[in-house]
């Protein structure tokens, strides 16, 4: 593993087995991130190629960790679909309704998305787990967010109890905390022991005594917390009797009575329960993870841990929006981004994801080149998105949809028949060299018949164009009839 | 055969898609930018191909015949003979089904301009056998890629990969020395190279007397060299079921991997003059308790019996790689094959086993055979994959039967792939043949004191555990070394 995280060179993450042959997809690379540079200028944001690429990329690049088995890779994998992933979905999902030139962006997104799936390698399975995978990571992050709240409202409760308990000034109310004080923490020091390994990191031939040391402390302890339970009830019953005035009239025992409420006394306690607690739910939780170690154990806890990891900013956002409400926008801002974000990313990136394993279940797009079949229709979309800027340039976005498809298709179609191995770069080239002198030919075709509607048919509007399309199209599917 | 390709449906989609675009938008320039997909599909329409005719092939197959598990590098040159440049060749050449590539690919794609050549070299391991190689397969495509046309070249060369045991032996008539026993032994004798200088005796010759060693200390000596015996082996190879498992797809058995180091090895022992014998353990042969047995014996004639007793061993572990013998079956055959090559085995002969044990039954024979006192030679082909766990903990397992068989003072050589077996039989034999003839020199008083054959039950005065008692240390000492 490199430094930074699961290397991404590996068959597994930019897959080998039915990719395309590399000459073709750096043919196809090279034009779907020209169209992009190009439409970025066109659409007045000339950052849309270096703003889109990495957000891509990694997101990709999670999709194709999911593949993987390591338990970094997987925490990997799932983190970067959670991020980069919702904010390549929000783009494809949200920015056409923000404007046209949106449609344009989102299109650019899909075609470097296609792209970058085709080098990972990443067909209909792929998009299905990672459908699967956002669900699962989603779910956990709730859950997560549900247990996390739980916690804060419970240490936050705790907390208050405490302090008033420090607050008490009179002899029955301190006595009455410090002993469920003492009660709670024996309590917890024995089950936190329960759950310690303290045994199993003995050595061999100290464990009897271990055994023996533990028993009786834990025999204490359940004395201790049943003693102060029992002591606290007769101290509620001489209080029914009237008997606790008498005790707490001496001002020497009120004094005794009242300073075991003071903090000197309190917080050392809780800080030996509190302390016992973690460790043994750090021993508990430590003995789950490690209990088996296989793929689906692993996968599991990946996305727990994600979920858990990507609970704190929401969580964060939350109250962010509850605390700044009626005081500050800025806060209220910052907590909405980042539950819209996080809350809302995830089911946005199901529906491109998922919408994309069902379009590959139902036959609309070819299961083995995928990615292809996206970055081309990236393209299309792009194209209809600055559909009214330089025709161009819309020329030029149609005919790179067709050489991506055309040429990533010829190299797995290579691949499908000859393997990995064979050098084929030559035939590869040819072939591209051939098709973009095509696709130059369609330009230069329809860039004529534009001026020519421009000028002869400009008066004709639309129908003026029809008629051109219309002939021009007559006119090549002659051939092709025959 | 020619075909086409439907490759354009997308394009036909796209086209649809921005048409339907720019009626709903209004935009002409989308419903323009409608006919550049179609402008690829009527290009693909006009795509014509035709069966290439003059498309020349050659094979050659480097070296042929070959030993097994041998890399054999085959070579397939195509040659565009004709006047008209090929866009889109793509061959395969017609490997045959039970030999594994072990290094580039059988395939290849290209463009060839008249007169062009292009050259798929690719590298397979031999197996024991006759392989023929189908003809190449051949696809050609027109510009357009959509219309393919493929057919199969006839090739000229090489058709097919042989491979023998026997292949890189070298004839024992031509290289082979004719005096019997080319073996030097630490006993003084007559030779050629200088051993020591004793005390003269009546009845030595008159050429051997030290006159130099006379003339200073006024006393006869007798000059000593290093005295040339030969030595008997008998070759076994472990033939048994469980052997007849490969590391890999197309790749050969370890059955076959034993015969070809025992073919080896006899033609290199009996080349130096020794007397060599060959048995085969794990079989249903025609020999005693089913064992195949050929005594030992030197010679041309003996190396074809021997050759042709283990190209059959080697045809049948090939042709019967999925045998379902019970295992307490062969289990209880293999014993008694192990003791009644321990009867067979002359008392001065050495033992060479190969084994890639696999197993226990190995270890188990040469446990048996080293408590009679026989020296032993376990040569063992590795064929365990280690990267796989699986694979690790078989090899570690292997390892340590090998260790075990060490530690009975039998010298183990573990042949690992890749390296050359020569080597290796040198390595598991140098130090062996000369213990071997110094049993042979003791021994030969005894064997013809009772002028016997050298069957154990009749050559040797005590029993064979006396035997194994006398000459432990030296046993443990000179053999249990290792690699």
């Amino acid at each position: 593993m490199s430094l930074a995280g699961p290397r991404l060179d590996r068959p597994s993450a930019i897959g080998d087995e039915g990719r395309a042959r590399a000459a073709s997809l750096w043919l196809a690379s090279l034009i779907v991130v020209a169209i992009v540079g190009v439409v970025g200028f066109e659409i007045g944001e000339p950052s849309l190629l270096p703003t889109l690429g990495p957000i891509v990329g990694l997101a990709v690049a999670g999709v194709g960790l999911l593949e993987r088995d390591g338990f970094v890779s997987l925490v990997v994998a799932h983190a970067l679909l959670m991020t980069f992933g919702t904010a390549f979905a929000l783009i494809v999902l949200a920015a056409p309704f923000v404007a046209r030139a949106g449609i344009a962006a989102s299109g650019c997104a899909l075609a470097l998305a296609g792209i970058g799936a085709a080098w990972a390698d990443i067909g209909g399975d792929g998009l299905g787990t990672a459908a699967a995978g956002s669900v699962i990571s989603y779910a956990s992050m709730l859950c997560s967010l549900v247990v996390l709240g739980f916690l804060t409202a419970v240490v936050y409760f705790g907390w208050a109890v405490l302090t008033s308990i420090t607050g008490f000034s009179t002899p029955v109310a301190s006595v009455t905390g410090f002993l469920l004080i003492v009660a709670g923490t024996a309590g917890v020091v024995r089950l936190s022991m329960r759950w310690l390994p303290i045994r199993q990191v003995t050595p061999r031939d100290r464990r009897p005594a271990i055994e023996r040391r533990l028993t009786a402390a834990r025999r204490r302890l359940l004395y201790t917390a049943v003693g102060s339970i029992g002591v606290l009830i007769g101290f509620g019953a001489l209080g029914l009797a009237g008997v606790d005035t008498t005790v707490t009239s001496v001002p020497v025992l009120a004094w005794l009575l009242s300073s075991l409420s003071s903090p000197l006394l309190v917080w050392p306690l809780v800080a030996v329960g509190a302390a016992s607690l973690l460790a043994g739910a750090v021993a508990v939780l430590l003995r789950r993870l490690t209990r088996d170690d296989a793929a689906q154990t692993t996968r599991r806890t990946a996305v727990a841990v994600v979920g858990v990891g990507l609970s704190l900013p929401l969580l964060f956002g939350l109250a962010l929006i509850i605390a700044g409400t009626g005081v500050a926008i800025g806060p209220i801002l910052l907590g909405l981004g980042l539950v819209v974000a996080l809350g809302l990313g995830p089911i946005a990136f199901l529906l491109v994801v998922g919408g994309g394993a069902v379009g590959v279940g139902l036959g609309l797009l070819p299961a083995r080149a995928t990615g292809p079949a996206v970055a081309a229709t990236g393209l299309v979309v792009a194209a209809i998105g600055v559909g009214r800027a330089n025709p161009l340039v819309v020329f030029a976005c149609i005919a790179g949809a067709i050489l991506v498809w055309d040429s990533a298709t010829f190299g797995l179609g290579l691949t499908a028949e000859l393997g990995h191995l064979p050098d084929t770069r030559r035939l590869e080239l040819f072939h591209g060299t051939v098709a973009v002198a095509v696709a130059i030919g369609a330009v230069v075709i329809v860039t004529g018949l534009e001026v020519l509607r421009a000028g002869f048919f400009a008066g004709g509007g639309t129908a003026g164009g029809a008629v051109v399309v219309a002939l021009g199209a007559l006119l090549l599917l002659f051939p092709v009839r025959g | 055969m020619i075909d086409r390709r439907v490759r354009w449906r997308g394009a036909i989609a796209a086209t649809i898609a921005l048409t339907v675009a720019g009626v709903a938008d209004g935009n002409p320039v989308l419903l323009l930018g409608a006919i550049i997909p179609l402008v690829f599909v009527a290009s693909g329409s006009f795509s014509r191909v035709r069966v290439p005719a003059d498309l020349v092939a050659t094979r050659s197959v480097t070296p042929t015949p070959a030993p097994p598990g041998q890399p054999v590098t085959v070579t397939l040159e195509v040659t565009n003979d004709s006047d008209r440049t090929i866009t889109d060749l793509r061959i395969a050449d017609g490997v045959p089904a039970s030999i594994a590539v072990l290094e580039g690919s059988p395939r290849a794609g290209t463009t060839l301009e008249p007169g062009d050549s292009h050259t798929v070299e690719y590298v397979v391991v031999a197996r024991h056998g006759e392989y023929d190689f189908e003809p190449p397969q051949c696809r050609v495509r027109g510009l357009g890629v959509s219309a393919t046309a493929t057919t199969t070249l006839s090739v000229s060369g090489d058709r097919a990969l042989v491979c023998r045991l026997a292949a890189d032996a070298p004839p024992i008539e031509e290289d082979g020395s004719t005096r019997v026993g080319k073996l030097t032994t630490d006993d003084p004798g007559t030779g050629l190279s200088f051993h020591s200088i004793r005390e003269y005796h009546r009845d030595d010759p008159a050429d051997r007397i030290d006159w130099r060693h006379y003339a200073k200390r006024g006393t006869l000596a007798t000059v000593t060299y290093d005295r040339h015996v030969s030595a008997t082996v008998v070759l076994v190879v472990d033939a048994r079921p469980a052997n007849r498992v490969v590391a890999g797809r197309g790749r050969p058995t370890a059955v076959e991997y034993g015969t070809y180091a025992a073919t080896r090895a006899l033609s290199d022992l009996l080349d130096h003059g020794h007397d060599v014998g060959v048995a085969v353990i794990g079989t249903d042969g025609p020999g005693p308790a089913g064992c195949r047995w050929l005594e030992p014996a030197s010679g041309p004639a003996q190396r074809t019996r021997a050759l042709d007793l283990l190209r059959r061993v080697a045809d049948d572990a090939a042709a019967d790689r999925d045998s379902r013998t019970p295992r307490a079956a062969v289990g209880g055959r293999t014993k008694r094959q192990v003791r009644k090559v321990l009867e067979l085995t002359p008392t001065t002969a050495q033992l060479a086993l190969f084994s890639p044990v696999l197993d226990d039954p190995p270890v188990a024979a040469v446990e048996t055979w080293r408590g009679a006192g026989l020296p032993v030679v376990l040569l063992s082909p590795d064929i365990v994959p280690s990267n796989t766990v699986s694979g690790q903990y078989e090899q570690t397992r292997r390892r340590t039967r090998l260790a075990r068989c060490q530690a009975t003072g039998v010298r183990t050589v573990d042949w690992r792939r890749g390296t050359p077996l020569p080597v290796v039989i040198e390595r598991a034999f140098a130090v062996d043949a000369r213990l071997s003839s110094r049993r042979s020199t003791g021994a030969s008083a005894g064997i013809s004191s009772t002028g016997g054959e050298g069957r154990r039950d009749t050559s040797w005065n005590g029993s064979p555990v006396d035997r194994a008692g006398s000459n432990p240390v030296d046993g443990s000492q000179r053999w249990g070394g290792g690699e």
